[in-house]
Formats: C-alpha cells, structure tokens, sequence
C-alpha cells in the first residue's frame, strides 16, 4: 500500500506535523498495518479535530475515509453497523427515507463514525439524549497486538469506557454499532430570537432547557459593556418538510479577506449585519436537517477564513452553578483581549459520558474562535484558568493549547484511562500530538 | 452473500475489479437503482464487504466471485459464471488495473508484462470471452475503464499508457461487433482520479472525485456513449496533445 510523507493539521490549521500516511482501500490492508509498521501511529478521518488530535509527527497516519462501507442494519430496532470511515451526513443522507437519523450529530457533517467515538461528541440536543457514546452498541477495535477485539458496555466496560471519548489512543475503530434514532423527520422547525445580554440568554437557555428538542445560541464575542453576551438563540424541533427542502450546492469561501482589513471590521461588520435578518419578535422558520446542524458546511473551505496563520478553538463546559459568572469573565476576557474572536457558540450539557475521558459533563458549553496571533496563547492559558477555577473542562477534539496540569485536574478518571492504555497498548503505539504535548499517558510525578 | 432468486438477476451489473475506488462507486451507483450485483476480484473477503453495503444501499441482491486477472483461466471461468448465473440481459464493468512506477520497471523491465497483462491482455481476453453471452441475449451494456494515458502515450508513464492504448485499441472493433447484437460498449478516460492507484503520487496533481466520475459514467453508459471522458475537459486536452507533432510531444516533460 503507498505511503506518502504529508503535512497535515487539524481543521483550525495552526500547527502543522509531517506524517507518514496511508489510506487502505480495503479490510486486509488496515489488519496488516500493525504487523509491519514499527513506531507511533494513529488513525484519522476527515480532519475536523480543530487542534493536534488527528496528527501524529514523524508517525503513520492511517486515513480512514475509505473504509466506509455500511454492514448491518436492523430496522426493528435501528442498530446501525458500519466501517468507521463511514461519514455521519451519509448515514443521514442514507437512513432519512426510511424514518432513520442519526440521534447525535456535531456542527459539521464531514465527521466519520470513528472519529465521533473518539470524541464522544455531542449535539444541539445533548439534555435530551447525551453524547454519541451513549448510542455505540459495540465496536470492534484494531489494537497493538495486531488482534480485533469487540468491545461493549457489558462485557468489557473499562476498554469501551478507554475508547468513547478516548482520542483515538487505545487502537484504531474498524466497525462500530449505532442505535439510530426512528420517526427521524426530514427537517427542523426553528425559531430564533434575539437576546439582549448574558442574563436574558441564560434565562432563556434555562427556560427551554426541559422542553426544547434542540437549542444552541450564537452569541457576538465582541459585544461588551451592557450587550456582553448579546445573542441569537435558535430553538429546534424535528418538522416535516413543508416543501422540498434541497441542501444547496456547498459553496467555496468566495475570497480570503485579505490580511490588511483587520478581523475586528470584519467581525463588526458580520454581527452588526447578521442579527439584522431577525425581526425583533423572533422568527420561526423550516429549514433542512443539513442547514440546521451543518450550516458552515455549505461554504467549503471556511476555515481558511482566519488566514494562513489559522486559528484554535477554544471549547469548555462549566457545571451549571459556575456557568453565569464563568461565561462573564471569559467574554470579558476575549473583548478586552482584543484576541479577534467574532462569535462564540453556548449550548447546555445534560450529563456526563460513557468515556473516562468524555467531554461532556452537566452544564453550560462555550466555544471560541481565537485566530493564531501574538497574543493566542495568553488569551487560551486565561481561558483555561477560568475554566479550572469554575470546575469545568476543555474539549480535547477542538483543543490545541492545554496544559498537562490542567488536563489530570479537569479530567478525574484519566487515572483509569491510564490503567486501561496499559492494559490495551502497554508500549505506547498509539499516539498523537495531542497526547504528546498533554502527556496524556505518563503518571503524575 | 444472499442467494437470489434467478429472475431478480436480470439487467444485473457484472464488476471486475469490484475493489478499486471507481468500481466501488460505480457499484454504489447501480445500488440506488436497484441493480443485482456481481463483484468480482481478488479479495473475495473483502468484496463481501462490499456486498453487505450494496445491499443496505437498495441492491436487490449482491453475490461475489473470486476473479484474478493474471490467472489465464480466469476469463473463460468467469464467463462460465456468468452464463450459468444470468439467463437474462446483464451489464459488465471492466475496472481491474494497475499503475506501476515507470522507474521500478526500468530497472526490472520484466515487470511490464504483469502490467500489461493485467491492464491489456487479461481485459481484452474477458471483453472477447463474455462478448458471446452478451451477443447471445441481444443486449446489455459493456464499460471498459481506460485512461487518458492511453490517447498519447508518454515516456514517463509508458507501460502502463501502453496498455491502455492496447485497450482503447481493442474497443474499437469490439464496439462495432457488438453493435450489431445491440450491446453498447463504452470506453471511460478518466484523467487521474483520487483512488488507491493515485495516492501518494505527486502532489499537485489535481485528482477528480471517483464518485463524480462513477456517477458521469454511469450516465454515459445508460445512453450507451462510446468514450467518456472525466472530467469533460480531458476530451479537448488530449485531442490537443494528440494533434501535437512527434518531436514536439516528446520533448515535453511530464
């Protein structure tokens, strides 16, 4: 199978590693793999981990996207079995017909199923049915040994609890089991309403939380003083199609805007303007399934937006109690940073995962764009500051910047984690450079 | 795989080389239309695989069959196959092929058989052993895999452009043969596509989508084109490079 040396980085394209990589085209080329390969590898989908996940320098990278064949579908009770490579908006665009969705989807759909269980990622709907994790009925993983094991909540509870969520570092997913979610409908009816500051939109969070299917609330970062927090909320529930709901063609960012106009004009500009669509009662509208989650990935490429220098993510959740004051401090930290963020997303959390190293926990989820300059790293270790001080914990799949201290501190069952890496790779094969940099294997000195 | 009743075979689409990036789009294309399936290829396991896919993706039925191009019985085995499987009408895609590095057979010249008998003798014997059965039921489509490699054969890619013109060349005259007994045969050109034969080859090289070839292939096949090329632009390209004068060609590198 060819191999070719490449330089790859996560979705925000801030750092880049050169990799060793290969893309099996069929079953027998992945089982092979770890019979000959010598040294640190891992495995890697469409790329949409923001920060180091997906990237492993001077390992081999096994490109997963085209093993990605469906294998076992059982439509009583809506067990879904497939390759890992298989892409969520697929499974969607395929299983929509027949009254079938998926019960957990991210903001993009370019998210294979394999990455989905490393990440344990969650939805716009988490309250009502938690993170991807809790939908995995088993899943069949590559380990060091060469061997495939099954691994279920039953009967191997700590080896599946060291892969939900577990990045990738226990083995590389060959196949997983889904439940999908039935009476799937092909659309969303949302209602979007304008709110004034931070207290209105944690109110309104809070009111909808028990009964809302889907809520999240965009929120302009670089709103302050009396307005910090100002925002969209968008509240959802499964409609049908009023009409025939076509997704349009994805578009390319027409244009990078060049790097002489300052984000801040540009930020300014987009969230003066963007808001101005909604009338002042709120509105209610029908809009695809694909418009509703995936909405950036109608324009291709938009990551490119930040410019060549990229940008990191900086997403946390802060349990409930913490949630007001935590969120208040870091806005007003990126505004007076000037860090450049232009909108910040806030959804709410319902309960822990399945994964010892699960993001989600019960409370309020922020995430940032923070474009890669001068003054990033101050900004991100602020953030993170704030986060431990409320309690809370950065997502691994969109992180670049943690520290090794603050993960064991945000993460209490890394310690388990540990003793199932040592179980399941005990020389360390599987790697990245988010593990490298979080030291994510080493015991606390 | 599911035994299928023989009557749900019929207008069934045939794949040689069922593994290959094109062939497993194409595949996926006959699926949605509800298309009987046989895959044929090397790793009978893995097209499995595949089959299980197929199925999920609406083929009424899928079965495998071991096909390896090198074996010189394999093209009158699979014919045998097929008779005794399709009584009906059925279609066939010819997608097996290999690249080889230009550079490995200068220094192994041997190499160029195996290539060549893959691409171009293993295809050419099939195309002749199915013609029969497919002439017999006075109908069916035949889609051949090519290459723009083959419209004009380059230094740098000689073995593998070679076998390719040796296969562009065959059409031809099978083409107007099987004309007369209403089967179609077209011949796809794709220019490089970003399957398992292309990675990892220079970068820079601008890789169309295998699905968006398989889908336009699909549709030429329907209508029973004689050469497709993918994407359209490949067809004004290379009847440029075709119309170039020997001297000038090969003092081009690429």
């Amino acid at each position: 199978m060819a191999e070719v040396l490449r330089s790859l980085s996560g979705f925000g394209g801030v750092r880049h590693s050169l990799c060793h990589v290969v893309r099996p085209q069929r079953r027998a080329q992945l089982l092979h793999l770890l019979q000959g390969e010598a040294g640190p590898l891992l495995a890697r989908g469409f790329g949409r981990a923001y920060g180091d996940a997906a990237q492993i320098e001077s390992g081999h990278v096994i490109d997963m996207t085209r093993l990605d064949r469906l294998l076992d579908f059982d439509a009583e009770t809506g067990v879904l079995a497939c390759e890992a490579g298989m892409r969520l908006a697929e499974i969607d665009r395929l299983f929509l017909p027949r009254g079938f969705c998926l019960p957990v989807v991210p903001g993009t759909g370019w998210v294979s199923i394999g990455g989905a269980i490393a990440a344990d990622l969650h939805g716009k709907n988490h309250d009502r049915v938690g993170s991807f994790g809790d939908h995995v009925q088993w899943l069949d993983l590559l380990t060091a040994d060469g061997n495939v094991r099954r691994l279920d909540p039953i009967a191997t509870p700590a080896l599946f609890a060291a892969t939900i969520g577990g990045m990738g570092l226990t083995g590389i997913i060959v196949q997983a089991a889904v439940k999908l979610q039935a009476d799937a409908r092909p659309a969303i009816a949302v209602r979007e309403r304008k709110l004034t500051d931070l207290d209105a939109l944690l109110l309104a969070l809070q009111a909808h939380r028990p009964i809302a299917t889907y809520s999240v609330a965009w929120v302009d970062a670089m709103a302050r003083g009396k307005s910090l927090g100002r925002s969209i909320l968008e509240i959802g529930e499964p409609a049908e199609a009023r009409s025939t709901l076509k997704a349009a063609p994805a578009r390319r960012l027409p244009l990078k805007p060049p790097e002489f106009v300052p984000l801040k004009w540009i930020g300014k500009g987009f969230n003066a303007a963007w808001p101005a669509r909604i009338p002042a009662a709120g509105r209610d509208r029908v809009v695809s399934r694909e418009r509703f989650f995936y909405p950036l990935d109608a324009v291709a490429g938009w990551n490119r937006f930040y410019g060549k220098r990229g940008f990191h993510q900086f997403q946390c959740v802060l349990p409930d109690e913490r949630a007001a004051d935590g969120l208040r401090r870091m806005l007003e930290l990126t505004v007076r940073s000037r860090a450049g963020c232009l909108l910040a997303v806030l959804k709410t959390l319902g309960s822990a995962g399945r994964g010892y190293l699960s993001f989600a926990m019960r409370g309020h989820t922020l995430a940032l764009d923070i474009p890669a300059r001068a003054d990033a790293p101050e900004v991100l270790a602020a953030l993170e500051r704030i986060t431990l001080d409320c309690g809370g914990r950065v997502y691994l799949a969109k992180d670049s910047a943690l520290s090794p201290e603050a993960l064991a501190a945000m993460y209490p069952e890394l310690e388990r984690q540990r003793i199932a890496w040592a179980e399941i790779d005990p020389q360390g094969r599987f790697q990245s450079d988010l593990s490298r940099r979080l030291q994510i294997r080493e015991t606390a000195p | 795989m599911s035994e299928p009743s023989l009557p749900a075979l019929d207008d069934a689409w045939a794949i040689f080389g069922a593994s290959s990036g094109l062939a497993r789009e194409f595949a996926r294309h006959a699926a949605r239309h509800n298309r009987p399936l046989i895959l044929a290829g090397r790793d009978v396991e893995d097209l499995e695989l595949d089959g299980r896919d197929l199925v999920l993706r609406a083929a009424p039925a899928v079965r495998t069959m071991k096909f390896d191009a090198l074996d010189p019985a394999a093209a009158a085995q699979a014919a045998g196959t097929l008779d005794a499987a399709l009584p009906g009408r059925f279609n066939v895609l010819i997608a097996f092929g290999v690249l080889g590095s230009q550079a490995e057979i200068e220094a192994d010249p041997a190499l160029a058989q195996e290539i060549i008998s893959t691409n171009a003798g293993a295809a050419i014997a099939l195309m002749l052993a199915l013609a029969p059965l497919m002439e017999r039921r006075q109908g069916g489509r035949l889609v051949v895999v090519g290459s723009v490699a083959g419209d004009r054969v380059r230094a740098s890619n000689l073995v593998y452009g070679a076998s390719k013109a040796a296969l562009a060349g065959a059409c031809g005259p099978l083409r107007a043969r099987l004309a007369r007994s209403n089967v179609t045969l077209t011949l796809s050109k794709p220019g490089p596509l970003d399957t398992a034969m292309t990675f990892g080859l220079a970068r820079g090289l601008p890789l169309a989508s295998a699905a968006d070839c398989a889908r336009d292939l699909w549709q030429a096949a329907q209508t029973g084109k004689p050469v497709r090329y993918f994407p359209a632009i490949w067809r004004w390209i290379m009847l440029v490079i075709r119309l170039l004068p020997g001297p000038v060609f090969h003092r081009l590198k690429f």
